[in-house]
């Protein structure tokens, strides 16, 4: 089989359990649909600060993919799958096909997410596209570090709690970058004399990648 | 200078040499243990 | 031999000292406070390069395997935290009596608060491995992943923020301008002799460390 084919299979062989049990999906959305209800109740919906509500938003979807990304491969490794994957294919192809897993699984939560946010937050984004590239960037920062970094910790105990601690500094410029973004498209005004965010957003998710395509095989293989 | 800098340079001075001696005898016991 | 150097090392940071309270005089806008400069900016230049010897190091370990390379990516990165810790005290002193709040979130201060929680995550990952060889591999590959991030931050922070919020740090700096030639000269000594006292306690510290490893490998 070609390269191509190998990192496809990766990520078929998840889809296809995700599917059988939706476990993540589910989980991951459970936690942001608790927590925006959580937040918007308490907040009783009069948030009109634009920085504030970027700032609730990507605080919970941060805070669910703490939770969601990480089973990228505790579940190989509790299964004892690891081996099978270190067999099978380069380290290069099943770092791809995990990021492609889990950017789909943030691309998935957040397309359900956002909208239910502003929805329950009234608000009607002005700058929808600024917002869509934003959130994508973002996404796939986010998914490239955290996939490297759930590889980690699956070696590791108390998985649970360490994933949010090593994740969050390295993860700190995409935060602070991705709510200073969404802030800016939820102001009337134009967001796009901000362009530079995205492409701070866009340049960290290709170091991300290359990084941790890199670093991938230090961590995966013995 | 006044008292009050001058109680500062004094505690800032034992704190260095504090420090110093410490590092010495670090550096000693450490002679010994590696010469084992 | 290490008397000589330690004698050099007390005389420079004890003129430092004398020199900071009683040689120079007090800063033009800050006034007494701009001495905390010959302390603060000092330990974070330390932190900062022990930072970067230990990423130095994590790629030499990840290229040789040799243990000796982790023992001084661990160590440096230990003291890198103390002096960041040290530098995160003064700091928040100093803008306590220069601006009269402990923490304003300005570029500075979240940029050393990052640092802290990636040396703090570096030394969570290595205590919650098990295998040493794991350890010592995974502890590499974070430390190598955060200074990825790193740059962004430094080179981010100031250009988005400089836009809504005014920079107490490099304000104040601005016009407070070290002209003066005693500031500058006790500063730099003060930058020697710190960098001076770092490299004498890192190096006494890989052989604490070497003989802390040998110790544990024979209770095995």
């Amino acid at each position: 089989m070609n390269y191509v084919s190998k990192v496809l299979a990766v990520i078929d062989k998840d889809v296809r359990s995700e599917y059988r049990s939706k476990y993540a999906l589910n989980s991951a959305l459970l936690f942001c649909v608790t927590s925006l209800v959580v937040v918007s109740f308490s907040l009783g919906g009069s948030v009109t600060d634009p920085r504030l509500q970027a700032a609730l938003l990507w605080i919970i979807l941060f805070f669910s993919s703490m939770m969601s990304l990480p089973r990228a491969f505790v579940k190989e490794q509790d299964c004892g799958t690891m081996n099978t994957l270190r067999l099978t294919c380069e380290p290069s192809q099943v770092f791809i096909g995990k990021m492609i897993i889990n950017l789909l699984l943030l691309s998935v939560v957040t397309a359900i997410v956002s909208p239910l946010f502003f929805i329950l937050f009234n608000i009607s984004p002005p700058h929808p596209g600024f917002f869509i590239i934003t959130a994508a960037s973002a996404a796939v920062g986010l998914s490239a570090v955290c996939t490297l970094l759930s590889a980690i910790v699956a070696q590791a105990r108390a998985r649970g709690t360490l994933f949010p601690v090593l994740a969050f500094p390295v993860l700190m410029p995409v935060f602070m970058v991705a709510v200073e973004a969404t802030g800016k498209s939820l102001l009337p005004q134009s967001p796009w004399a901000n362009s530079q965010l995205l492409v701070f957003l866009a340049c960290y998710a290709v170091v991300g990648i290359v990084g941790g395509s890199l670093l991938f095989e230090f961590v995966f293989n013995e | 200078m006044n008292s009050e800098w001058q109680t500062v340079l004094i505690c800032a001075m034992v704190v260095l040499l504090g420090m110093v001696a410490y590092l010495v005898y670090l550096n000693i016991r450490l002679n010994k243990v590696e010469k084992k | 031999m290490p008397y000589i150097i330690g004698t050099f090392i007390f005389t420079i940071m004890s003129g430092v000292l004398c020199g900071a309270i009683w040689f120079t005089p007090p800063a033009k806008v800050l006034g007494e406070t701009a001495r905390v400069i010959y302390f603060h900016v000092p330990v974070a230049w330390i932190s900062a390069l022990a930072f970067s010897m230990s990423l130095w190091q994590s790629v030499q370990y990840l290229r040789t395997n040799n243990p000796e390379h982790d023992i001084r990516a661990e160590v440096s990165a230990r003291l890198g935290l103390w002096f960041c810790v040290l530098a995160t005290i003064t700091g928040a002193v100093f803008a306590k009596a220069a601006w009269n709040m402990y923490w304003n979130w300005d570029p500075r201060e979240v940029s050393i608060t990052i640092l802290l929680l990636v040396y703090m995550a570096y030394f969570g990952l290595r205590s919650a491995v098990s295998d040493p060889e794991t350890r010592m591999r995974l502890a590499a590959v974070y430390d190598i992943l955060a200074s990825f991030a790193m740059p962004f931050l430094f080179f981010v922070v100031p250009r988005i923020y400089s836009s809504l919020h005014p920079d107490t740090v490099i304000n104040s700096r601005g016009s407070n301008k070290i002209l003066d030639h005693r500031m500058l000269l006790v500063f730099f000594a003060a930058l020697i002799g710190f960098t001076l006292t770092y490299f004498w306690i890192y190096v006494l510290s890989i052989r604490v460390e070497r003989l802390v490893r040998a110790r544990e490998e024979s209770d095995e």
